[in-house]
């Protein structure tokens, strides 16, 4: 087991693209039927247009950067607040889950965007990046 | 981490008390691409209760030819960087970085 495990710890993985202007219009038909998928499984909290083309969306946990530069998968805890009418709100807490779960489904979302671009022509990339943020308690820096 | 602490600490005979610091480092080197990783720690001995301390491991490969994109060879490499990027984390982890 990874000791990012048995701590408190979220990843992120990117795939650095090359800029290509001349397939931004094909990228994003692409990858349009991945952001749909993810509206109708009534995950998405937010969506915003970025820059000159690109989306970044959040949807239970995980933020997705989705450029003609870069194509970013992360995850952050969130708190999500349910309204009751006639009183105050509550708060859902997520499940928390350990690091490799959390990178497995990051790289099946990987996995999907990568699929939506394989048939864009002149895409190329030079850089991935693995990420693991953590936040320790003083009594467990690791190694234990 | 501890022994990372204390190393950084012996420029200050271990009087730290606070470390908020990012590092560079080239892990390996081949032919079409090298690896890299940039560490950020931060934590303060005097609210360490509270805040904890925060350490970002942000592992990358950089390729020195841009490579075509396609499917199956590019989420090959994305899990063969993942693979990389745990051995290496597995082994900042366990201190396993040469301190003496």
């Amino acid at each position: 087991m990874l000791w990012l495990d048995s701590v408190f710890a979220v990843p992120t993985v990117a795939v650095r693209l090359e800029t290509n202007y001349g397939a931004v219009s094909d990228i994003q038909k692409r990858i349009m039927p991945f952001i749909d998928k993810l509206h109708k499984s009534g995950r998405i909290q937010r969506i915003e247009q970025k820059e000159i083309w690109g989306y970044s969306l959040i949807a239970g946990g995980f933020t997705f950067h989705l450029r003609n530069d870069n194509i970013a998968v992360s995850y952050a805890y969130s708190v999500d607040e349910i309204s009751r009418p006639g009183t105050l709100p509550s708060f859902e807490m997520p499940e928390l889950r350990t690091y490799s779960e959390i990178m497995k489904e990051t790289c099946e979302y990987v996995r999907e965007i990568l699929l939506s671009l394989d048939a864009v022509d002149d895409l190329r990339y030079d850089r991935i990046g693995v990420v693991a943020d953590a936040n320790l308690e003083g009594d467990s820096l690791p190694p234990e | 981490m501890n022994d990372l602490i204390d190393h950084i600490g012996r420029l200050w005979d271990n009087q730290i008390i606070s470390v908020d610091s990012k590092f560079l480092s080239e892990l390996d080197e081949q032919e079409a691409y090298y690896d890299r990783c940039h560490h950020q720690i931060e934590f303060s001995e005097e609210t360490l209760s509270e805040t904890g301390c925060r350490i970002s491991l942000d592992w990358q490969r950089m390729f020195r030819e841009p490579k075509e994109l396609n499917f199956a060879e590019t989420f090959e490499d994305v899990l063969n960087c993942k693979e990389k990027a745990f051995q290496y984390f597995e082994n900042f982890g366990a201190g396993d970085l040469n301190y003496d």
